[in-house]
């Protein structure tokens, strides 16, 4: 189940990366936690489709899994919104200068 | 000892109706041998019997628990979530990246793990990457993995095709030492090592199911065109 959220929020990362020059940071983050997931399994369909079945020999379901990974990853979205935050009020006040 | 029934199960791709009310049973202890040409349904038969595959009408029984096929898309795979049915789809299912030694502790925990570590020939393959696998030694450790797990019915697609000698024993010797606790459906167009593997064997034709017992049976039903 692991491997399965990896390889999907891999694609879902690359897509919000992407994605930063037109949203901004915050922009990018709410790309990830909205779309992130869409755009992974996409992809994990496309070019990890057969990888399923191994998936569902060990009781795990297409649905089970796609909805496991959208709640992860919809959780991760708003520590990610703060992590951001902080980030950008660090560098605003100066504690993160060389 | 398991019992699995299937009945009535029908399905159809557009006008060519490719299984007609099929149904036949398998108990644990037991490896049936299924034999077809190509596209007459046994890879699809397979498919609706593991749930990822829709069926028109069907039912499916496991002991005295019964499951209906799935009619559509959307309908909720139950056995799969049932883990009673392993499945060894055609194609390989491995992630050609990973390495063996990596993928064994996704399938099986604790000692289970042992077994495929010390199983013929994997100690030499465990530190390779699965893409870097022949054809014989990738489908002998999907075999492993899924015959190693729980469920009582295991269906296999295929899994000598395209594979060495070598391997194709291996394959054989697993399976033979499965049978006492698991029920075995195999299917394979080298239908020779089927014929030896197999207790019983059934022919899919013009949808319908039946029942062989010998090679000429084959022939005259136009599976084989020679006895070798």
């Amino acid at each position: 189940m692991f491997k399965f959220y990896k390889d999907v929020t891999l694609y879902a990362l690359l897509f919000t990366l992407v994605s930063i020059p037109l949203a901004g940071l915050y922009g990018a983050v709410m790309v990830f936690g909205v779309f992130g997931t869409p755009i992974g399994l996409l992809m994990f369909n496309y070019f990890h489709k057969h990888e399923y079945y191994g998936y569902y020999n060990r009781g795990f379901t297409r649905s089970y899994l796609i909805t496991r990974t959208y709640l992860v990853t919809f959780i991760a979205s708003p520590v990610m919104l703060i992590i951001v935050f902080l980030i950008l009020k660090l560098f605003s006040l100066g504690a993160l200068k060389a | 000892m398991a019992l699995l029934k299937l009945d009535s199960i029908s399905k159809r791709f557009g006008t060519n109706q490719v299984l007609d009310e099929v149904g036949f049973e398998l108990a644990t202890g037991e490896i049936l041998g299924v034999f077809g040409r190509n596209g007459t349904g046994k890879s699809t038969l397979l498919k609706i019997l593991f749930g990822t595959q829709t069926a028109s009408s069907g039912l499916i029984q496991v002991n005295e628990t019964r499951y209906l096929v799935r009619k559509t898309r959307w309908s909720k795979s139950a056995v799969i979530e049932s883990q009673l049915i392993g499945y060894l789809p055609q194609f390989s299912f491995l992630p050609q990246g990973a390495k063996v030694w990596d993928i064994i502790p996704t399938y099986l925990t604790g000692q289970k793990q042992d077994l495929i570590f010390q199983a013929p020939r994997i100690p030499k393959i465990a530190s390779r990457r699965v893409g870097e696998l022949s054809m014989g030694e990738r489908r002998y450790l999907e075999v492993l993995l899924l015959g190693n797990l729980d469920h009582p019915f295991l269906l296999l697609d295929e899994p000598f095709s395209m594979v060495e000698p070598l391997f194709k024993d291996l394959i054989r010797d697993f399976l033979i030492s499965l049978k006492p606790k698991k029920g075995i459906l195999v299917t394979d167009h080298y239908y020779q090592d089927v014929w030896q593997l197999a207790d019983r064997k059934m022919l899919l034709k013009d949808g319908k199911l039946a029942s062989v017992e010998q090679l000429e049976d084959l022939q005259k039903a136009g599976y084989l065109r020679s006895i070798n």
